[in-house]
């Protein structure tokens, strides 16, 4: 199977703190890969040095083939990015906030213009598109900037904590979403800490302090662990007496 | 290419989504070209006077006639002593007193070290004081002058061969001496930075604080693309508020212009490639909106006090001068007034656009390298 | 025991004071900004008109022209920058050589001296352009120059009136003084408007404006809480002019200083009310910015009296200028400093300056219970 992500030994540090420490994992093309760690665990550092938006301390990676340190300008043109922070315009409608990520991503006028209505069909922003989009509830908002990162067609998308505050039902709906999307090709790489969705991936990744405690499918972690749910799972792993942080490499 | 064109679109739009933003845009600008058209003069007129007349006599009621019938005075009558005529400048009720001693009359007969009188000035206004006195002094020559005239040729002398000089002054460009004609054209330049120096340096940042910024960069847009992009709708506004200005000004106030609309344009321009600089330049430096805005109004109130707009730069001190050679605004603001008033083209400022140009580009390249690496 | 209002109110201080104190780079200028316009005005901005350059138009030089250009370039008002012979157009002589007078002697003007006759007038021509310089050279070039001419050829004109001037309040004409005052109401209107209605502003944005409102805390405690440290801020500002005022310039207080304390902070507190004002009525920092930065700069600088003569100006702007804060507080800061007067003389402004801030007070009141 083709990896569209790789990574050895990727580290950050910032001064005398180390953001992400020796990170080593490959993600393969059509794969959900979910990507869990507590807040501060370093997540958010690594999908953007992954992204190309921050330079590495040590270690190597490629993103979609390309090389992450020398080679973010291809990189951008084949990955989707939807950061934390909700960062389409607010004061723009929707339609134009769509319309400026597909120009970005060049789009022509007629891609566009059907991508936008496929895409909007997908996730039901059609009758939205004239609304403002800081009027618009918050999961309709992240919905907008899931299109809006998807117009390209990437081969890789990076959602950092895509479901924030968002509530059960909508958090279900976005994972439908997201499936449907990897049904169709596309790797998603995906931040949470809500254990319970990590349920949906297909193998995951959980960083503590920087590193990766943890690298399996759901279900052989909870075998390995002995424990029903991933979020049990979590804490016998941060329980600084278990044994398998040391085992995990 | 076309990255700079698709943000400049999505500037327009933000643009339109805040009503509120264009309304601000426009009306503060109009209401400061009404209140500097009409408040803004340091003509000094009715400067309220008083006078202790000691002497009572014609001579001394012709003195005091002469200058209370004169406009530029608001005569207020005479005190009966000089502690009430200060008591009258303590309270601010007078500007000048003037003190006419009881032996007037007499001494002012005398062709040499004839009478004094003395002019009491409230000095806290130190200019409009000297001004003021400087035209007491003037009227009072005047009426001395014509008196003495009358009396010497009542014994058959021309006074013409005892003054076989004489100085004649004469007002150019602006003989009404009107202050607006100065003060207007001037504040272009402080309309032209505002828009393309603090919102551009707003927008930039703002970008930033919503986050909307790190999202662009994980676009194939550069951040040239995104710097280029912006500020360019904000020197298309700059251009618009121009030509509005020079609407006005012209047609509303009467001010008039004597040069070329291409060659006001063609400064403009250089201008604006220093002021675009230091909008990007306070963006990279800053954090928040409000570090931007505290910032930029520094340096702007630094540039703008030793530019010339009120007070002249060649009254500074020489070293004071020096620092101003490296001030764009100081060389705009000469060169709009020399344009208005003088008709000047690029053959008489070639100098200053020069200045402005390396200025520019110095401030414009080094904002932008920095960008660009903060960027990184 | 103090009531718990006051340690909520504490509590909404210290949160302030920390904002400030985080944000080192406004901070910064918000302190050194009294400093350098201080240095600025005391030292750079004078209104002593000096060094004028000036050009002598001389169709014949000769001994006399020269003589008398040399005493007019020895004049401090005057530099002669160059002489050139008859230039036709006048106009362009101006453009090309950026001088700001051109003293023009007739034709044949040595001849007509010599030969004991009176010559045609030497001209003065002055640039208009800049109202202020050109109204005080016309009134006293003309008198000065021919003052130089008849002392160079030794003749004592009559003199029937002498004019002796007294300059009261401020006997150097120091800038300095003149400016101090004026400084002290922008930069306290600055600080005070500016920064509040951007604080609040930003908390509306970030939604935490509504968290506090939403806690126990009345709003009007929150009010207070926020605008205490900048009024320090302020008051921090104030000391520094008038500190710097006396150290480098030697700007007495000829008045009480309790008086001009407390008169700064009515003025103070009236320019932080404008500043919520403005807060209430901005959804972004942009909108408060683009609002407070004309209406408070504009009606100090232009419309208070500071640089600009009130009693020039047409009657619609003398009478806005009585209800801008500035003027009055103006007024009472020059009368305590300049002429040391007291409450007393000055009951007029004090009164109009409360008036004002109660007005303000009411407004926002009103304005906070409809919108916030």
């Amino acid at each position: 199977m083709k990896t569209t992500i790789e990574t050895r030994d990727l580290s950050k540090r910032f001064g005398p703190h180390t953001a992400v420490d020796r990170i080593t994992l490959s993600v393969y093309q059509g794969e959900i890969f979910g990507f869990l760690g507590a807040n501060g665990a370093g997540k958010t550092t690594a999908i953007r040095m992954l992204c190309g938006l921050l330079e590495p301390t040590s270690g190597s990676g490629t993103v979609a083939g390309f090389d992450i340190i020398r080679q973010t300008d291809r990189i951008r043109s084949r990955i989707g990015y939807m950061s934390q922070k909700f960062s389409l315009y607010s004061d723009l409608r929707v339609i134009d906030n769509l319309r400026l990520y597909g120009s970005l991503y060049g789009l022509g006028k007629q891609a566009l213009a059907r991508r936008i209505d496929e895409l909007s069909a997908l996730l039901s922003l059609s009758p939205l598109h004239g609304r403002i989009t800081g009027s618009l509830p918050w999961g309709w908002q992240q919905r907008a900037a899931l299109a809006c990162a998807n117009l390209h067609r990437p081969e890789i998308l990076f959602l950092d904590e895509p479901t924030g505050s968002v509530d059960p039902v909508a958090r279900q709906t976005f994972w439908d979403l997201i499936q449907t999307l990897a049904a169709g090709g596309t790797t998603i790489f995906v931040t949470t800490h809500h254990m319970d969705e990590a349920e949906n991936c297909g193998r995951i990744s959980i960083m503590i302090d920087g590193r990766i405690a943890a690298l399996d499918t759901p279900r052989a972690l909870k075998e390995r662990t002995g424990k029903p749910t991933l979020h049990e799972v979590f804490l016998h792993l941060v329980d600084p007496h278990s044994e398998s942080l040391k085992e995990r490499a | 290419m076309n990255f700079i064109r698709l943000i400049i679109w999505k500037e327009f739009a933000h643009i339109r989504a805040d009503p509120l933003m264009s309304r601000l845009i426009v009306l503060p600008v109009l209401a400061q070209l009404f209140i500097v058209g009409y408040a803004l003069t340091m003509e000094v007129k009715h400067t309220p006077l008083v006078v202790v007349d000691r002497s009572a006599t014609p001579q001394s009621r012709s003195l005091i006639a002469s200058l209370s019938s004169n406009d530029l005075f608001v005569y207020r009558g005479t005190a009966a002593s000089e502690e009430q005529a200060r008591a009258l400048l303590d309270r601010g009720a007078a500007k000048l007193a003037l003190i006419i001693p009881a032996h007037f009359a007499r001494d002012i007969e005398r062709l040499n070290d004839g009478a004094h009188v003395q002019l009491l000035i409230d000095g806290q206004d130190a200019n409009s004081a000297s001004v003021a006195a400087g035209f007491a002094s003037a009227i009072i020559s005047q009426w001395t002058f014509a008196r003495l005239g009358r009396q010497l040729s009542g014994q058959g002398i021309d006074v013409a061969t005892l003054i076989p000089v004489s100085v004649t002054g004469t007002v150019l460009f602006n003989p009404l001496l009107k202050s607006s004609w100065y003060m207007i054209p001037a504040l272009v330049v402080i309309l032209v930075t505002i828009i393309t120096g603090l919102l551009t340096g707003f927008s930039i940042i703002k970008e930033k604080e919503q986050g909307t910024f790190e999202q662009l960069m994980v676009t194939p847009i550069k951040p040239v693309h995104l710097v280029l992009g912006k500020i360019i709708p904000f020197a298309i506004i700059g251009f618009l508020e121009i030509v509005v200005f020079l609407a006005i000004a012209t047609l509303w106030f009467g001010i008039p212009f004597r040069g070329n609309v291409l060659t006001l344009f063609l400064f403009a321009s250089i201008y604006m490639i220093t002021s675009l600089g230091i909008g990007i330049f306070t963006s990279t430096v800053a954090r928040t909106m409000q570090q931007v805005l505290f910032m930029t109004w520094f340096i702007m109130i630094f540039f703008i006090l030793l530019s010339g707009f009120f007070l002249p730069v060649e009254n500074m001190p020489h070293w004071v001068q020096t620092i101003t050679l490296i001030n764009p605004v100081r060389y705009f603001m000469f060169v709009v007034r020399e344009i208005f008033l003088k008709g000047s083209g690029l053959a008489d400022l070639w100098r200053q656009a020069a200045a402005m140009l390396m200025i520019g580009v110095a401030v414009f390249g080094l904002s932008l390298a920095m960008f660009h690496r903060k960027a990184q | 025991m103090t009531a718990p209002w006051t340690g909520r109110i504490l509590a909404v201080m210290r949160k302030e004071v920390r904002h400030i104190l985080r944000d080192a780079q406004t901070l910064a200028i918000v302190i050194a900004m009294p400093v350098i316009m201080m240095f600025l005005y005391g030292y750079a901005l004078t209104l002593d008109i000096r060094d004028l350059p000036t050009l002598i138009e001389d169709p014949a030089p000769c001994s006399e022209t020269r003589a008398i250009a040399r005493a007019v370039d020895a004049t401090t008002m005057f530099k002669v920058v160059g002489t050139v012979p008859a230039f036709g157009d006048l106009i362009e002589l101006f453009r090309k050589y950026h001088v700001k007078a051109v003293i023009r002697f007739p034709a044949g003007f040595g001849a007509d001296l010599r030969n004991g006759g009176t010559a045609a007038p030497i001209q003065v021509l002055i640039d208009g352009s800049d109202q202020n310089t050109a109204t005080i050279v016309r009134n006293v070039a003309g008198p000065l120059i021919q003052d130089e001419v008849l002392d160079l050829m030794h003749i004592d004109p009559p003199k029937p009136l002498t004019v002796d001037p007294v300059v009261l309040y401020n006997q150097e004409q120091k800038s300095a003084l003149f400016f101090v005052p004026g400084l002290m109401a922008l930069l306290l209107m600055m600080i005070s408007a500016l920064l509040t209605s951007l604080t609040i502003t930003r908390e509306k944005e970030r939604g935490t404006m509504e968290q506090l409102l939403v806690s126990p805390l009345r709003p009007w405690e929150v009010i207070a809480g926020k605008i205490i440290p900048y009024l320090a801020l302020a008051a921090i500002d104030g000391v520094i002019i008038l500190v710097v005022a006396r150290i480098s310039f030697g700007v007495h207080i000829h008045g009480s200083v309790l008086f001009l304390a407390a008169a700064s902070t009515v003025y103070v507190i009236v320019a932080l009310m404008l500043g919520l004002i403005f807060s209430t009525v901005a959804k972004t920092q942009q909108q408060a910015m683009l609002m407070a930065l004309p209406a408070t700069l504009l009606p100090v600088i232009i419309l208070s009296g500071f640089i600009f003569p009130l009693a020039s100006m047409p009657a619609f702007f003398q009478w806005l200028s009585n209800i801008i804060p500035a003027t009055f507080y103006l007024q009472l800061v020059r009368g305590i400093i300049l002429k040391g007067v007291g409450p007393l003389e000055l009951w007029q402004p004090c009164a109009a300056l409360c008036c004002i801030g109660l007005v303000f007070f009411g407004i926002t009141l009103r304005l906070y219970r409809v919108r916030l």
